[in-house]
């Protein structure tokens, strides 16, 4: 077993529909980007994972002519698709890839193309006898589970806005972000439409046209080619039952997250995990979740996350800013979504987060998030 | 590489089952693969599965069966690929240390699906689907340029195949000392479909991870997969030269094991043999149009 570390990233600028490229050349761009800030080229990587929800973009296999966009021709190419955890477990299968000792140097790729396709569409296609007929997609489902946060932590629609308007304020620094709407207010967020109680439009994340690079060095290699790895410390998965009714108070409870996050952090030997962690790129579909996952996270006890947005604790400036990137709220192509939380994450330890660095950031953490309740943690250092 | 152990194998069987869903087709073949390992679901420490979304009409299609792998508070990664690709990162990540027992499961359900709509759409949307190529299709283009006998169609088939792999141990078990995986050019206009460079570089991989240095002198018996008729003999031809004849194959056939099944359904016939014999084989896997994806894994005794 090896020791592995992220030695560049790449992506492309996310928008809304990308209709000058395909999805093999939105795939290459974002290769080709993580190759330079890698300073390899693509003879230089042994093996690719890929990640993708296909029927999104209504395609099987897409990664057999999409592959050759990320260099794969006559390569070890792998496709992982777990739903909105893709990216995160297509970051973790890399991972242990190059630990494996098989190969010194793994290109991870994720994307989407949302323009192309139906997502609504592709949310409703769960199981055909139970889920079907009442799949509501994110937004429905999300409403039910908000509910019973809300109702159990008392957090406020205005805490959930705050939570919108430092997602999109912190986009506006990055030059890949989707959304830019620099002059987001609390109150523009609560005036916007109403998609399903209490879930405002500017609560939700976009769909995003968009694909995001992260390249793993083995131990021998990574100190070479880059001054200033990120190095792997912990990546765990969780998976939780496939019908929401059997998901006990999902947000409330998130079990699969607090779990994974409790052995990551004991691998790490972090025991404050609001004071040692320097920044983290967690996935949030929508402003509440955010809430939910700091105290799934351990950044709060139980029922004190809004306390935390309001104290400022996770903005820029504060003790543990979250998501400098936007996060999911401001860029989400799904397939790249947890790729994007992994580069942004190493970027920031890599020093090569440009306007949104969080000061001599040395231990970040990436979370995904999928399916009805699936997590993945993953924990980067500088050491 | 470090050998890893394949502890137990179960598999249904392959036909037609419209009066059980997936999560039960895939629950026997678990079942039976902890059963033959001697285990039970709590000594699994992870699991990779391998489906494909638009065969069983669900976005992440491993969601269906998160409870009968034993996925609940546990972890499991999916391949969207052949199954025998899951049972190399079930190895990987075994290897990478982050598991010791890693169980691996296959299925597909093609008796609900349409084959011919289902693989039209696994062309690239701009020049290759618009021609209405599906499988059968390309296959048939395929075993003309090899001036073989017309195509038997392929049956429909359903079912699941699973193992159980684990860290390396004094197990006398089968071991999988060698892997091997790799991506043909897409476009069929850029291929030589008369080979296949892909499987001839998953072999190089597989092989040199397994010391093996002549394989036509140290493979015993190979498991193709060959859901085509043609493929067997095109398979065999560009691992072993045109003497393929010479290399003693199963009997049993791929053929009428479901796509993304059959490469798992490989390792497990190569599994089952070993036990009673010892030697060295190679298990075979494909998927994508005219087998652009191959992976070979080879298993010692």
């Amino acid at each position: 077993m090896k020791r592995v570390a992220v030695i560049g990233t790449g992506q492309t600028k996310h928008t809304k529909a990308r209709d000058d490229v395909t999805q093999s050349e939105l795939v290459r761009e974002a290769t080709t980007r993580a190759l330079a800030d890698a300073g390899i080229t693509i003879h230089d990587v042994d093996a690719v994972v890929l990640s993708n929800m296909e029927l999104f973009e209504g395609r099987a296999l897409p990664e057999m002519w999409v592959g050759e966009g990320a260099g794969g021709y006559r390569k070890p190419v792998m496709k992982i698709a777990t739903g909105g955890t893709s990216g995160t477990s297509a970051c973790i299968a890399g991972y242990h890839q190059c630990a494996s000792g098989l190969f010194d140097i793994v290109l991870v790729v994720g994307w989407e193309k949302h323009s192309e396709g139906a997502t609504q569409t592709g949310m409703a296609l769960t199981d055909p006898l139970w889920d079907r007929n009442v799949a509501s997609g994110a937004v429905g489902n999300f409403a039910l589970s908000i509910s019973q946060y809300v109702a159990e932590r008392g957090v406020t629609p205005q805490q959930a806005a705050k939570v919108a308007v430092k997602a999109r304020r912190n986009a506006a620094r990055n030059p890949y972000a989707h959304l830019q709407m620099d002059g987001i207010t609390v109150e523009k967020v609560l005036e916007s439409r109403m998609l399903a109680d209490p879930i405002h439009l500017l609560d939700m994340c976009p769909q995003s046209d968009g694909a995001c690079a992260v390249i793993y060095a083995a131990e021998d290699r990574a100190p070479k080619l880059c001054p200033r790895p990120a190095w792997v410390r912990a990546a765990v998965t969780r998976h939780d039952q496939p019908y929401i009714g059997d998901l006990d108070r999902r947000l409330v409870t998130m079990r699969t997250l607090r779990d994974a996050a409790r052995e990551a952090y004991q691998q790490v030997g972090i025991t404050e995990p609001l004071k040692e962690i320097d920044v983290a790129e967690i996935y949030e579909p929508v402003s509440y979740a955010e809430l939910a996952w700091y105290e799934a996270l351990g950044f709060c006890a139980e029922g004190e996350a809004g306390r935390l947005i309001d104290d400022g604790i996770t903005e820029m400036n504060g003790e543990l800013p979250v998501n400098p990137s936007g996060g999911v709220l401001s860029t989400n192509p799904v397939g790249a979504s947890g790729v994007i939380r992994v580069a942004e994450a190493a970027m920031q330890v890599m020093g090569r987060a440009g306007d949104h660095q969080v000061p001599d950031a040395r231990l970040a953490l990436a979370t995904g998030y999928g399916v009805y309740a699936w997590s993945d943690v993953i924990i980067l250092s500088t050491g | 590489m470090q050998p890893i152990n394949i502890l137990g194998v179960g598999r249904t069987d392959y036909n037609p089952k419209p009066d059980i869903s997936i999560p039960e087709m895939v629950h026997h073949a678990v079942q039976a693969a902890l059963a033959d390992a001697g285990l039970t679901m709590k000594d699994v420490n992870a699991r990779v599965t391998a489906s494909a979304d638009l065969w069983d009409g669900l976005t992440a299609s491993n969601v269906a069966i998160t409870e009968v792998v034993g996925a609940v508070m546990q972890p499991e990664a999916r391949v969207a690929g052949d199954g025998l690709l899951a049972a190399c990162h079930g190895a990987m990540s075994i290897l990478a240390g982050a598991y010791n027992v890693v169980l691996v499961v296959a299925h597909c359900k093609a008796s609900m699906g349409d084959p011919h709509g289902i693989t039209n759409w696994s062309y690239d949307p701009i020049f290759q689907q618009p021609l209405g190529l599906d499988d059968v299709a390309t296959s048939a283009l395929q075993a003309s340029t090899l001036s073989l006998a017309p195509l038997r169609p392929c049956p429909i088939a359903d079912g699941a195949a699973a193992i159980i792999l684990s860290r390396p141990s004094s197990v006398p078990a089968p071991h999988l000392i060698g892997m091997g995986w790799a991506l043909d050019e897409h476009y069929l206009g850029d291929r030589d479909l008369t080979d296949s460079p892909a499987l001839r570089e998953a072999a190089r991989r597989a092989y040199t991870l397994a010391d093996i240095d002549d394989p036509k002198r140290d493979i015993t018996f190979v498991e193709l997969s060959d859901q085509f008729d043609y493929q067997r003999k095109l398979w065999a031809s560009v691992l072993f030269g045109k003497t393929s004849e010479v290399f003693e194959t199963s009997e049993v056939s791929a053929r009428g094991v479901p796509p993304f099944v059959a490469g798992l359904d490989r390792l497990i016939e190569v599994v089952l043999r070993l036990r009673k014999e010892t030697g060295t084989a190679l298990a075979h896997g494909c998927w994508g149009p005219c087998g652009q994806g191959q992976v070979v894994v080879v298993v010692r005794r």
